[in-house]
């Protein structure tokens, strides 16, 4: 649980031990309180808790990951393998998870209501709350408000996804366009983070100074909250342009491109690791083309691997930083797919019963979380709508969903379904 | 008693095998006594015929993916997405003859036999052919060239050369006995990747040759549109044998959407082949191979099979059968009952009833 | 309080206002150097009678109704046209809005009908209750308005009631799409979540009478019958009516909308702020005032003209927005000081072009008429490192940089991450401040005081003149760098572009 990180106060390099090495084995309940210095433990304190929404746009197959049931009448071809927790199998297609399944939860048991995805994924990535007339904004546009930057000098919300890039306000819905995220097309950062051709750093420093001295002037008599919002957001500009080496893909280590994968998914994962080692406060990875209602099998033996070698590489990597414990992981699309295999060899949508994977941040490690009836196909008892999850998220990052509020033109607004529950089962 | 004429246009269903669950395989033994089939339920069921016993054979640990029978003798060879193959004496009954275990391979897709009954041929996942030996199931050869997953596998009728068709769209001709390989020929139309799929999609799913050897018929989809409703235009192409030349391309005259996952040469050189489409029906169809058109089709649920009886008269479709329960999201009613989709094994003779009947056949 | 503007903090502000564009050195030295008493009345009077103030209002109102919308079949150039049109002559803003609301498509109004755009009726509803009543109804499609008292459930769906029969009908002999009404038969009725009884109303105005929905036999319902695949007429016509009695000045709500939106577009903020929120709860920062604004605006017949006259010529409007010394903080709803704008993409375009004086060669770019089509995303991204070909393609990268996305109303200033890096490093930018074709930086160049040089950067891109401080700042720092002297006056002008002064309308 205790976890020691390599960034600490003192600077001493003899606590920077994983919890692996400390351990020796897998599981065990060492108490790590005696090992820590005072101002370790203040640092760890201190810090932010981030997010990381690796979202699979169409809706992942839970038979071909995480609930593969090959038994049952409705299990596809591919087999059942042992995971790191004992008595627990996942698909032989996500054999890099497997082995790591003691960090991660997994949630069997996810009922949600739309099984479109037009209308199925904003309200998923909303929480769908109770419907007041207004447009909530999106987890990450939430978090970026409700919890700020966890880097001042970072936009608290950027989104990692192929196609275009680019400010996309519409996210932050009634928060305002301040919440919105910064899409980074194929990872990249826009363009413009780069100073023009012909533009040495020392012309660019030069430049900033001579604007910086012209608003110093402007603002002597004047102090209207523009002026300033106007100011930060150069400000910002700056900061992100110094530290653009956060998205040159060429400071990667070589191994850790390998680890990942180069494939866009694992590319891009390995990428919201730097974000995250770099402070960013929520970051959104989007995969598309997982709707597989023909080919699903052929498709999965492709696709599942896609997300299983980066998203275990990734808690991997979180845990030898220390930063597991203040990260938040997730991994979900906006429903599952059919038990029932179609004419193409396809699976269709299914919200009735499927599965989400998360780790990090107040998540329990290793907990299978929901029991299915036999074939997988419907929830045993209460299954959890994306409003519990909703409020599971927001309580492990800290925040008491029951208490806090928005305040939108005079109403006060619930952060998640006001019907909802965090799901106990899955937090520490 | 007389054979009927050959009329395809006069098709119609003349045996029904139903069965509870999705099967991918079903084909007719060389004496067309029997029909033997296998998919889903890790089961390979085998009726017989004349009276419809049944057998059914247990020991696939996962899906059936292909089956084949030996020419002459009384064998049958499954194989599995462990890429387990199984030999059984399908007449006696009992446990698998021989067995290759999964360790050597990768899923199996297509098995095939030399005429000549000697050897079993393989090709699957690891994109190898593999050559096994029909009486203790040993290998005798690996034939590596393939950069993908091996969808389908065909035999020249001279028992000569072997092609395997791959994801890629790539055929590859090898020698039956020297299992070296002798030429590709290109049907990369076949598959599709474009710029924003994340994996490929198609492949060469069915090859034919037809009676002379001269047409090699290659079965797939080219331009699908995504890989996640993986929706293209259901396609053949058309070989000149002998040149290794792309002839004529195939098309269907309905809105099918999937690959064409079996196809066979009748006796008189008419090519047919059936092909899938998403919640609606698809279509069994008929080709003069020269031209695009279709000479004919017959409207039937998605099928996944064909096998052509040996009086040439008789076609096994190994059609789709919806429950009832497609499409996305749970009815009220799914909660009672929720099953699985199933399978019916229709029997098409080829012929015009009324005329056979007539001319006494 | 503060002082009244200087000549030239007004001559900026209000060119920026009525055209759309920042003055050029010229004008404003003339500007300057004019002594007649009156000329700031005169100024205004020009200006609102330029074709400018036509085009640059035609810009305003069509972000303000249509919120970039890519609507229904008018096309943006139609539109624009029948806009201009009218700011031209005498702009009625009831008029206006009832040719919008009523709007059939036939007959010289038919641009109109792009407001109505969209046929969701439930859209239609909060844009006409949003933009036209200043009431943002969305809350209170599903319950009465939890936290605005006076707006009901009822208020909503007496709006809907008089809209819901509206559809779109193609002329199959000219080919062209028209509003069309079908017959109203029922009343609407609606429910609110929190409560188990349905309720009901016909078409009905906030604050006014509900309108009977007449009953006739059948047959009997049509006033013309179906033509050119054109439905019949019905008799009823609720939308019409909707359109005359909203838009009616006894309507106070319309009224007071009416001019709070017209005060916002000159004052940079409503007497009333949110836009969209005008009711008791949310009451105006000077009511006395918005009362005399309203008699007024409807004794001078909605004359959008007169009443920007009126606010260009008052001395609120001609506030300094200079603190006066000593004050820290100032209130922005009692005006004592001007609030600075924001600059809307559309003038900050002008303004960037005029200020580095690129205006004449970059607005006439044209595309060549083979060329492939541009690639905007690939340019934000870097794959495309051409420069735009037209001035067509310049103007699209602003708009997709500064403008809100489509739908969404822009009023207030939302700085941006994406908008600093844009101007501080766009090579768009970055070429306009090299010496070419008689730019600024070119006139620049052949300049040799660091006085002269100062005056005429900032009379071109700030519209006054250089303080001494700021001539030895120029003078230093081309002295610092005179090896390179063209870039280091891009430099200085870079710095002036970028900085706050330049950006805000103050």
């Amino acid at each position: 649980m205790n976890h020691i990180p390599h960034n600490h106060a003192c600077g001493n390099t003899e606590h920077g031990v994983s919890r692996r090495q400390m351990l020796g084995t897998l599981g065990g309940t060492v108490g790590f309180g005696s090992l820590l210095q005072p101002g370790i433990a203040a640092e760890i304190k201190k810090q932010h808790k981030q997010v990381c929404l690796i979202w699979l746009d169409g809706g992942m197959s839970q038979y071909e990951s995480w609930h593969p049931l090959p038994e049952s009448k409705f299990g596809g071809p591919f087999r059942s393998i042992k995971t790191s927790i004992p008595g627990v199998h996942f698909s032989e297609l996500v054999p890099e998870t497997a082995k790591i399944a003691h960090k991660i939860s997994v949630i069997r048991t996810m009922e949600t209501k739309d099984p479109n995805h037009s209308t199925g994924v904003p309200r998923i990535q909303r929480g769908d709350p109770i419907d007041r007339g207004v447009t909530y904004p999106h987890l990450g546009s939430a978090v970026a408000k409700l919890l700020g930057p966890a880097n001042p000098n970072l936009p608290p919300y950027l989104w990692i996804k192929p196609g275009n890039g680019g400010f996309i306000a519409k996210e932050a819905g009634f928060l305002g366009a301040q919440y919105g995220t910064l899409a980074l097309g194929d990872g990249k950062p826009p363009i413009h983070i780069h100073r023009p051709d012909g533009v040495s750093a020392e012309v660019e420093a030069a430049r900033n100074v001579l604007r910086l001295k012209a608003n110093e002037r402007f603002k002597a008599y004047r102090g209207a909250s523009e002026i300033d919002a106007y100011e930060t957001s150069y400000a910002m500009a700056r900061q992100l342009m110094a530290r653009k080496e956060i998205f040159d893909d060429s400071k990667m280590d070589p191994k850790d491109k390998e680890r990942y994968g180069t494939h866009p998914l694992g590319r891009h994962i390995l990428q919201a690791r730097r974000l995250l080692e770099a402070g960013v406060r929520f970051i959104k990875v989007n995969s598309y083309h997982w709707d597989t209602h023909g080919d699903n099998f052929n498709m999965s033996q492709r696709l599942i691997p896609q997300v299983d070698r980066p998203f275990a590489a990734l808690i991997n990597d979180l845990e030898d930083r220390g930063m597991l414990d203040h990260t938040l992981v997730i991994v979900m699309s906006e429903f599952g797919r059919t038990p029932i295999i179609n004419s193409r060899l396809g699976r269709d949508h299914w919200p009735d019963c499927w599965s989400i994977a998360l780790a990090g941040c107040g998540i329990k490690r290793g907990a299978i979380i929901g029991e299915t009836t036999e074939d997988g196909a419907f929830v045993n008892g209460e299954g959890y709508d994306i409003g519990h999850l909703f409020h599971t998220i927001f309580t492990v990052l800290g925040l008491n969903p029951r208490k806090t509020r928005y305040r939108i033109k005079g109403q006060k607004l619930a952060i998640a379904h006001d019907d909802c529950e965090p799901i106990k089962e899955v937090m520490q | 008693m007389n054979t009927p004429v050959l009329d395809v246009k006069k098709a119609w269903v003349s045996r029904e095998l139903k069965h509870d669950r999705q099967l991918f395989r079903a084909q007719f033994s060389p004496d067309g006594r029997f029909i033997a089939a296998g998919g889903q339920d890790k089961l390979v069921h085998v009726w017989e015929l004349d009276g419809e016993k049944k057998k059914t054979f247990n020991s696939h640990k996962t899906w059936v993916s292909s089956l084949v029978f030996h020419p002459k003798a009384k064998r049958l060879f499954t194989a599995d997405y462990l890429g387990v193959i199984h030999c059984w004496n399908y007449e006696a009954g009992g446990g698998p003859q021989w067995t290759v275990p999964t360790a050597d391979q990768d899923n199996v897709r297509a098995l095939i036999v030399t005429p000549d009954g000697r050897f079993l041929i393989s090709g699957g996942d690891d994109a190898t052919v593999k050559v096994w030996n029909t009486d203790n199931g040993k290998p005798v050869a690996s034939l590596e060239g393939h950069k993908e997953c091996i969808f389908s596998l065909a035999i020249s009728p001279d028992g000569k050369h072997l092609v395997s068709g791959d994801l890629y769209g790539s055929v590859r001709q090898w020698g039956i006995g020297s299992w070296k390989f002798e030429r590709e020929l290109d049907a990369k139309i076949l598959h599709t990747r474009l710029d924003n799929f994340i994996a490929d999609v198609g492949g060469v799913r069915s090859l034919a040759f037809n009676k002379d050897s001269k047409l090699l018929a290659v079965g797939g989809m080219k331009e699908a549109k995504s890989n996640a409703f993986c929706p293209g235009k259901p396609t053949v192409l058309i070989f000149d044998w002998a040149t290794g030349k792309q002839k004529t391309e195939l098309r269907i005259k309905g809105k099918s959407d999937g690959p064409f996952n079996a196809m066979c040469f009748l006796e008189d050189g008419t090519l047919t082949g059936h092909t899938e489409i998403l919640h609606s029906d698809s279509e069994l169809t008929f080709w003069e191979t020269d031209a695009p058109e279709p000479l004919h089709s017959i409207k039937n649920g998605s099928a996944y099979d064909l096998s052509l009886h040996p009086d040439g008269r008789q076609l096994l479709v190994t059609t789709y059968v919806s429950g009832g329960s497609s499409g996305n999201g749970a009815r009220k009613r799914h909660r009672e009952q929720y099953t699985p989709n199933s399978t019916n094994l229709k029997i098409f003779s080829l012929f015009s009833k009324s005329a056979a009947e007539k001319a006494g056949c | 309080m503060a002082t009244r503007s200087d000549d030239l903090e007004f001559f900026r502000r209000v060119k920026l206002d009525l055209t759309g564009c920042i003055p050029s050195a010229t004008d404003t030295r003339s500007f300057l150097q004019d002594t007649t008493s009156s000329k700031r009345a005169k100024l205004i009077d020009r200006l609102i009678a330029s074709d400018a103030f036509a085009m640059h209002w035609t810009d305003r109102l069509s972000v303000m109704l249509l919120e970039r919308q890519k609507l229904g079949k008018i096309t943006d150039e139609e539109w624009r046209e029948f806009l201009a049109k009218n700011l031209k002559g005498k702009p009625r803003w009831d008029v206006l809005a009832q040719e919008m609301v009523g709007a059939t498509g036939q007959g010289d109004e038919r641009p109109a009908m792009k407001f109505l755009g969209t046929t969701d009726h439930h859209v239609m509803t909060e844009n006409v209750a949003r933009l036209f009543l200043g009431m943002d109804l969305k809350c209170a499609k599903c319950h009465d308005h939890p936290s605005v008292n006076e707006w009901k459930q009822a208020h909503y769906w007496g709006l809907f009631s008089y809209l819901n029969q509206t559809k779109t009908a193609t002329n199959s002999k000219d080919k062209q799409t028209y509003l069309v009404e079908g017959v109203a038969m029922k009343k609407v009725d609606f429910q609110s979540v929190f409560k188990t009884e349905k309720e009901i109303t016909g078409p009905r105005l906030p604050g006014g009478k509900e309108v009977a929905i007449p009953m006739f036999e059948k047959g009997q319902e049509f006033e013309k019958p179906a033509a050119d695949g054109l439905p019949a007429v019905p008799k009823f016509r609720p939308r019409e009516l909707l359109a005359r009695d909203l838009t009616s000045k006894n309507n106070t709500y319309f009224v007071r909308n009416g001019v709070n939106r017209i005060w916002y577009l000159m004052m940079g903020r409503g007497l009333v702020h949110p836009l969209d929120e005008l009711h008791t709860q949310n009451p105006s920062s000077h009511p006395k005032l918005m009362e005399l604004l309203m008699r007024e605006f409807v004794a001078h017949e909605f004359d959008v003209k007169w009443f920007v006259r009126e606010i260009a010529l008052s001395e609120s409007y001609q506030r300094s927005s200079r603190f006066p010394n000593g004050v820290k903080k100032m209130e922005v709803t009692r005006y004592r000081t001007a609030h600075p704008k924001a600059m809307t993409p559309e003038q900050l375009l002008n303004a960037v072009l005029k200020a580095t004086g690129n205006e004449d060669w970059v607005t006439k770019l044209k595309a060549t008429d083979n060329a492939e089509k541009f690639d905007q995303r690939g340019y934000f991204t870097g794959t495309n490192r051409e420069m735009p070909p037209s001035f067509e393609e310049i103007r699209a990268l602003f708009m997709l940089t500064y403008a809100e996305p489509a739908g969404t109303p822009e009023v207030d200033f939302i700085p941006g991450l994406n908008k600093a890096l844009f101007l501080m490093n766009d090579r768009l930018i970055q070429d306009w401040l090299k010496p070419q074709k008689g730019n600024l930086i070119e006139r620049l160049t052949k300049l040799e005081t660091p006085k002269s040089i100062a005056e005429e950067m900032y009379l071109s891109m700030l519209a006054r003149l250089p303080e001494a401080d700021e001539i030895a700042t120029i003078a230093n720092y081309l002295e610092r760098n005179n090896k390179r002297r063209a870039a280091a006056l891009g430099d200085l002008a870079w710095a002036l572009l970028t900085s706050t002064e330049f950006r805000l309308n103050h």
